[in-house]
Protein backbone atom coordinates (compact mmCIF):
# COMPACT_ATOMS: atom_id res chain seq x y z
CA UNK A 1 0.00 0.00 0.00
CA UNK A 2 1.30 3.37 -1.06
CA UNK A 3 1.68 5.46 2.01
CA UNK A 4 0.90 8.54 0.73
CA UNK A 5 -3.02 7.11 0.57
CA UNK A 6 -2.38 6.02 4.09
CA UNK A 7 -1.54 9.25 4.79
CA UNK A 8 -4.78 10.56 3.20
CA UNK A 9 -6.67 8.36 4.81
CA UNK A 10 -5.87 9.04 8.34
CA UNK A 11 -6.42 13.17 8.10
CA UNK A 12 -9.58 11.87 8.77
CA UNK A 13 -9.07 10.46 12.39
CA UNK A 14 -8.58 13.92 13.91
CA UNK A 15 -12.01 15.04 13.10
CA UNK A 16 -12.91 11.04 13.87
CA UNK A 17 -11.87 11.73 17.22
CA UNK A 18 -12.56 15.02 17.99
CA UNK A 19 -16.35 14.09 16.95
CA UNK A 20 -16.36 11.26 19.10
CA UNK A 21 -14.90 13.29 21.93
CA UNK A 22 -18.08 15.48 21.29
CA UNK A 23 -20.57 13.04 20.90
CA UNK A 24 -19.46 11.68 24.18
CA UNK A 25 -20.03 15.08 25.88
CA UNK A 26 -23.07 16.42 24.16
CA UNK A 27 -24.55 13.40 22.96
CA UNK A 28 -25.73 15.09 19.55
CA UNK A 29 -26.80 13.15 16.67
CA UNK A 30 -24.41 15.77 14.45
CA UNK A 31 -21.55 14.18 16.41
CA UNK A 32 -22.03 11.15 15.62
CA UNK A 33 -22.76 11.60 12.43
CA UNK A 34 -19.25 13.59 12.39
CA UNK A 35 -17.98 10.46 13.51
CA UNK A 36 -19.79 8.24 10.58
CA UNK A 37 -18.38 10.85 7.90
CA UNK A 38 -14.68 11.05 9.02
CA UNK A 39 -15.22 6.87 9.24
CA UNK A 40 -16.61 7.34 5.22
CA UNK A 41 -13.51 9.59 4.13
CA UNK A 42 -11.31 7.06 5.28
CA UNK A 43 -12.88 3.97 3.93
CA UNK A 44 -13.14 6.31 0.87
CA UNK A 45 -10.08 6.72 0.23
CA UNK A 46 -9.36 3.24 0.15
CA UNK A 47 -12.41 2.69 -2.26
CA UNK A 48 -11.01 5.05 -4.79
CA UNK A 49 -7.39 3.56 -4.54
CA UNK A 50 -9.31 0.33 -5.24
CA UNK A 51 -11.78 1.31 -8.08
CA UNK A 52 -14.76 3.93 -6.65
CA UNK A 53 -15.53 6.87 -8.53
CA UNK A 54 -13.60 9.54 -5.74
CA UNK A 55 -16.30 12.09 -7.26
CA UNK A 56 -19.15 10.10 -5.24
CA UNK A 57 -16.81 10.75 -1.92
CA UNK A 58 -17.56 14.48 -1.20
CA UNK A 59 -21.58 13.97 -1.75
CA UNK A 60 -22.09 11.25 0.36
CA UNK A 61 -19.97 12.87 3.03
CA UNK A 62 -21.90 15.81 2.75
CA UNK A 63 -25.52 13.84 2.59
CA UNK A 64 -24.25 11.87 6.38
CA UNK A 65 -23.65 15.34 7.55
CA UNK A 66 -26.77 16.33 6.26
CA UNK A 67 -28.78 13.47 7.91
CA UNK A 68 -26.75 14.85 11.39
CA UNK A 69 -27.70 18.50 11.29
CA UNK A 70 -31.05 17.94 10.53
CA UNK A 71 -31.68 15.27 13.38
CA UNK A 72 -30.26 18.06 15.52
CA UNK A 73 -32.60 20.43 14.17
CA UNK A 74 -35.61 18.20 15.74
CA UNK A 75 -34.17 18.75 19.08
CA UNK A 76 -31.98 22.45 18.72
CA UNK A 77 -33.71 24.92 16.80
CA UNK A 78 -30.54 27.64 17.31
CA UNK A 79 -29.82 29.71 14.86
CA UNK A 80 -26.52 27.92 14.67
CA UNK A 81 -27.58 24.82 13.56
CA UNK A 82 -30.39 26.18 11.24
CA UNK A 83 -27.42 28.26 9.52
CA UNK A 84 -24.92 25.05 9.90
CA UNK A 85 -27.91 22.88 8.40
CA UNK A 86 -28.58 25.78 5.38
CA UNK A 87 -24.61 25.54 4.72
CA UNK A 88 -24.49 21.76 4.39
CA UNK A 89 -27.35 22.31 2.00
CA UNK A 90 -26.37 24.39 0.11
CA UNK A 91 -22.82 22.66 -0.69
CA UNK A 92 -24.84 19.51 -1.36
CA UNK A 93 -26.76 20.96 -3.81
CA UNK A 94 -23.54 23.22 -5.47
CA UNK A 95 -21.40 19.77 -5.29
CA UNK A 96 -24.17 17.58 -6.99
CA UNK A 97 -25.13 19.82 -10.01
CA UNK A 98 -21.40 20.71 -10.38
CA UNK A 99 -20.53 16.92 -10.99
CA UNK A 100 -23.62 16.94 -13.31
CA UNK A 101 -22.47 19.19 -14.89
CA UNK A 102 -18.59 18.47 -15.01
CA UNK B 1 -12.59 22.32 23.03
CA UNK B 2 -11.45 25.16 21.23
CA UNK B 3 -8.09 24.25 21.75
CA UNK B 4 -8.86 20.14 20.44
CA UNK B 5 -10.32 21.48 17.76
CA UNK B 6 -7.22 23.52 16.88
CA UNK B 7 -4.89 20.77 17.20
CA UNK B 8 -7.43 18.63 15.16
CA UNK B 9 -7.63 20.82 12.41
CA UNK B 10 -3.54 21.55 12.56
CA UNK B 11 -3.02 17.90 12.36
CA UNK B 12 -5.45 17.41 9.25
CA UNK B 13 -3.81 20.16 7.41
CA UNK B 14 -0.15 18.51 8.40
CA UNK B 15 -1.36 15.30 7.15
CA UNK B 16 -2.39 16.88 3.58
CA UNK B 17 0.53 18.72 2.93
CA UNK B 18 2.50 15.57 3.73
CA UNK B 19 0.25 13.51 1.38
CA UNK B 20 0.68 16.86 -1.62
CA UNK B 21 4.56 16.35 -0.70
CA UNK B 22 4.79 12.54 -0.63
CA UNK B 23 6.99 11.63 -3.28
CA UNK B 24 5.08 10.15 -6.88
CA UNK B 25 5.72 6.97 -8.63
CA UNK B 26 6.74 8.24 -12.23
CA UNK B 27 4.47 6.58 -14.92
CA UNK B 28 6.56 5.34 -17.58
CA UNK B 29 6.74 3.22 -20.78
CA UNK B 30 6.94 -0.09 -20.10
CA UNK B 31 9.61 -1.16 -22.99
CA UNK B 32 13.29 0.11 -23.42
CA UNK B 33 13.50 3.34 -26.17
CA UNK B 34 16.46 4.40 -27.78
CA UNK B 35 15.49 7.77 -26.45
CA UNK B 36 17.57 10.34 -24.39
CA UNK B 37 15.70 10.21 -21.06
CA UNK B 38 15.89 13.27 -18.75
CA UNK B 39 14.41 12.60 -15.29
CA UNK B 40 13.69 15.57 -12.90
CA UNK B 41 11.80 16.23 -9.83
CA UNK B 42 9.39 19.05 -11.37
CA UNK B 43 8.22 20.15 -7.83
CA UNK B 44 7.88 19.39 -4.19
CA UNK B 45 4.79 20.50 -3.43
CA UNK B 46 2.81 19.25 -4.75
CA UNK B 47 5.08 16.13 -5.82
CA UNK B 48 5.53 16.47 -9.56
CA UNK B 49 7.98 14.29 -11.53
CA UNK B 50 8.75 14.76 -15.46
CA UNK B 51 10.18 12.61 -17.56
CA UNK B 52 11.48 13.51 -20.82
CA UNK B 53 12.03 11.54 -23.26
CA UNK B 54 13.72 13.13 -26.72
CA UNK B 55 15.97 12.02 -29.69
CA UNK B 56 15.50 15.51 -31.10
CA UNK B 57 13.11 15.26 -33.82
CA UNK B 58 10.39 13.26 -31.42
CA UNK B 59 9.17 14.43 -28.19
CA UNK B 60 7.55 12.93 -25.50
CA UNK B 61 6.74 14.57 -22.06
CA UNK B 62 5.09 12.63 -19.02
CA UNK B 63 4.02 14.40 -15.80
CA UNK B 64 3.74 12.36 -12.47
CA UNK B 65 1.54 14.70 -10.40
CA UNK B 66 0.00 14.06 -6.88
CA UNK B 67 -3.78 14.54 -6.63
CA UNK B 68 -6.79 13.63 -5.11
CA UNK B 69 -9.20 12.08 -7.59
CA UNK B 70 -10.29 14.39 -10.46
CA UNK B 71 -13.13 14.96 -12.70
CA UNK B 72 -11.78 14.40 -16.44
CA UNK B 73 -12.76 17.81 -17.33
CA UNK B 74 -10.26 19.29 -15.41
CA UNK B 75 -7.85 17.52 -17.33
CA UNK B 76 -9.39 18.93 -20.10
CA UNK B 77 -8.49 22.05 -18.84
CA UNK B 78 -5.10 21.56 -19.57
CA UNK B 79 -5.93 20.39 -23.13
CA UNK B 80 -8.27 23.92 -23.67
CA UNK B 81 -4.88 26.15 -22.93
CA UNK B 82 -2.42 23.61 -25.22
CA UNK B 83 -3.14 25.38 -28.56
CA UNK B 84 -2.53 28.65 -27.40
CA UNK B 85 0.95 28.59 -25.39
CA UNK B 86 2.01 26.15 -27.77
CA UNK B 87 1.45 28.74 -30.58
CA UNK B 88 2.86 31.08 -28.34
CA UNK B 89 5.62 28.97 -27.19
CA UNK B 90 7.09 28.05 -31.26
CA UNK B 91 6.63 31.67 -32.05
CA UNK B 92 9.19 32.94 -29.18
CA UNK B 93 11.54 30.42 -28.98
CA UNK B 94 12.22 29.28 -33.17
CA UNK B 95 10.27 32.52 -34.38
CA UNK B 96 8.12 30.46 -36.15
CA UNK B 97 4.30 31.20 -36.72
CA UNK B 98 2.49 27.96 -36.39
CA UNK B 99 -1.37 27.46 -36.35
CA UNK B 100 -2.13 24.24 -33.81
CA UNK B 101 -5.83 23.31 -34.29
CA UNK B 102 -7.24 20.47 -32.51
CA UNK B 103 -8.20 17.56 -34.39
CA UNK B 104 -9.11 14.60 -32.25
CA UNK B 105 -10.69 14.82 -28.27
CA UNK B 106 -12.22 12.14 -26.07
CA UNK B 107 -13.03 12.61 -22.01
CA UNK B 108 -13.53 8.92 -21.89
CA UNK B 109 -10.75 7.21 -23.87
CA UNK B 110 -9.92 3.30 -22.57
CA UNK B 111 -5.74 3.84 -21.75
CA UNK B 112 -3.62 1.38 -19.99
CA UNK B 113 -6.83 0.47 -17.70
CA UNK B 114 -7.99 3.96 -17.09
CA UNK B 115 -10.26 6.11 -18.51
CA UNK B 116 -8.44 8.88 -19.95
CA UNK B 117 -8.82 12.19 -21.65
CA UNK B 118 -7.31 12.42 -24.78
CA UNK B 119 -6.61 15.48 -27.40
CA UNK B 120 -4.68 15.19 -31.02
CA UNK B 121 -3.02 18.70 -32.53
CA UNK B 122 -2.26 18.87 -35.95
CA UNK B 123 1.18 21.55 -35.87
CA UNK B 124 -0.25 23.25 -39.65
CA UNK B 125 2.22 25.86 -41.62
CA UNK B 126 1.75 28.10 -44.52
CA UNK B 127 4.75 27.27 -47.04
CA UNK B 128 5.66 29.10 -50.17
CA UNK B 129 5.70 26.65 -53.55
CA UNK B 130 7.29 27.71 -56.52
CA UNK B 131 9.55 30.71 -58.01
CA UNK B 132 8.41 34.30 -58.11
CA UNK B 133 6.50 35.63 -59.57
CA UNK B 134 4.55 32.10 -59.84
CA UNK B 135 4.44 31.51 -55.65
CA UNK B 136 1.45 29.73 -53.90
CA UNK B 137 0.73 29.30 -50.96
CA UNK B 138 -0.04 25.73 -49.05
CA UNK B 139 -1.11 24.92 -45.74
CA UNK B 140 1.09 22.05 -44.64
CA UNK B 141 0.75 19.81 -41.89
CA UNK B 142 3.94 19.58 -39.74
CA UNK B 143 3.55 17.58 -36.87
CA UNK B 144 1.26 16.10 -34.54
CA UNK B 145 0.76 17.01 -31.07
CA UNK B 146 -0.74 14.62 -28.27
CA UNK B 147 -1.81 14.44 -24.77
CA UNK B 148 -3.19 11.69 -22.30
CA UNK B 149 -4.06 12.67 -19.01
CA UNK B 150 -5.39 10.23 -16.52
CA UNK B 151 -6.02 9.26 -12.56
CA UNK B 152 -4.17 6.35 -11.18
CA UNK B 153 -6.09 5.24 -8.70
CA UNK B 154 -3.99 3.12 -7.42
CA UNK B 155 -1.51 5.62 -5.78
CA UNK B 156 -3.54 8.87 -6.20
CA UNK B 157 -1.55 10.33 -8.91
CA UNK B 158 -2.44 11.83 -12.12
CA UNK B 159 -0.44 11.21 -14.91
CA UNK B 160 -0.06 13.98 -18.09
CA UNK B 161 1.58 12.72 -21.15
CA UNK B 162 2.72 15.21 -24.41
CA UNK B 163 3.89 14.00 -27.03
CA UNK B 164 5.18 15.65 -30.95
CA UNK B 165 5.89 13.75 -33.47
CA UNK B 166 8.95 14.14 -35.95
CA UNK B 167 8.31 16.87 -38.49
CA UNK B 168 6.19 14.91 -41.85
CA UNK B 169 8.38 14.70 -44.89
CA UNK B 170 6.18 12.25 -47.32
CA UNK B 171 9.35 10.42 -48.41
CA UNK B 172 11.41 9.72 -45.56
CA UNK B 173 10.76 6.26 -43.97
CA UNK B 174 12.71 6.91 -41.44
CA UNK B 175 10.98 9.47 -39.74
CA UNK B 176 7.90 7.27 -40.34
CA UNK B 177 9.43 4.56 -38.28
CA UNK B 178 10.34 7.13 -35.54
CA UNK B 179 6.73 8.24 -35.43
CA UNK B 180 5.80 4.53 -35.03
CA UNK B 181 8.24 4.01 -32.67
CA UNK B 182 7.10 7.10 -30.66
CA UNK B 183 3.56 5.91 -31.19
CA UNK B 184 4.35 2.31 -29.44
CA UNK B 185 6.07 4.20 -26.64
CA UNK B 186 3.15 7.00 -25.79
CA UNK B 187 0.88 3.70 -25.80
CA UNK B 188 2.57 1.33 -23.10
CA UNK B 189 2.98 3.99 -20.89
CA UNK B 190 1.51 2.89 -17.39
CA UNK B 191 0.81 3.83 -13.71
CA UNK B 192 4.57 3.17 -11.89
Amino acid sequence: MNPAIILLAAASIPMAAVSLYRYLEYRRPSSAAGVVGAGWSAAGVFLVSAGMPGLLLLPCLLAILLLGSMADLRHDRSRIVIVRTAVIVVLLVAVSAGLVVL
Amino acid sequence: MLGISAIAYSSVALMYAAFFAYPVSPAVPQSTFDFVIEDKEYSKFPSIHETIYTNGRALLVIATVRTVSAPSSAYSMIFDRVEGYAEEFVAENYGVEVDLREEESSASYPFSGHSAVRSVFGVYKEVAFGIEPFVTFKEVKLAEVGGLAWFCDVDFESVVLFYVTPVYFADDESLEALSDDLGSMVGEVQCH
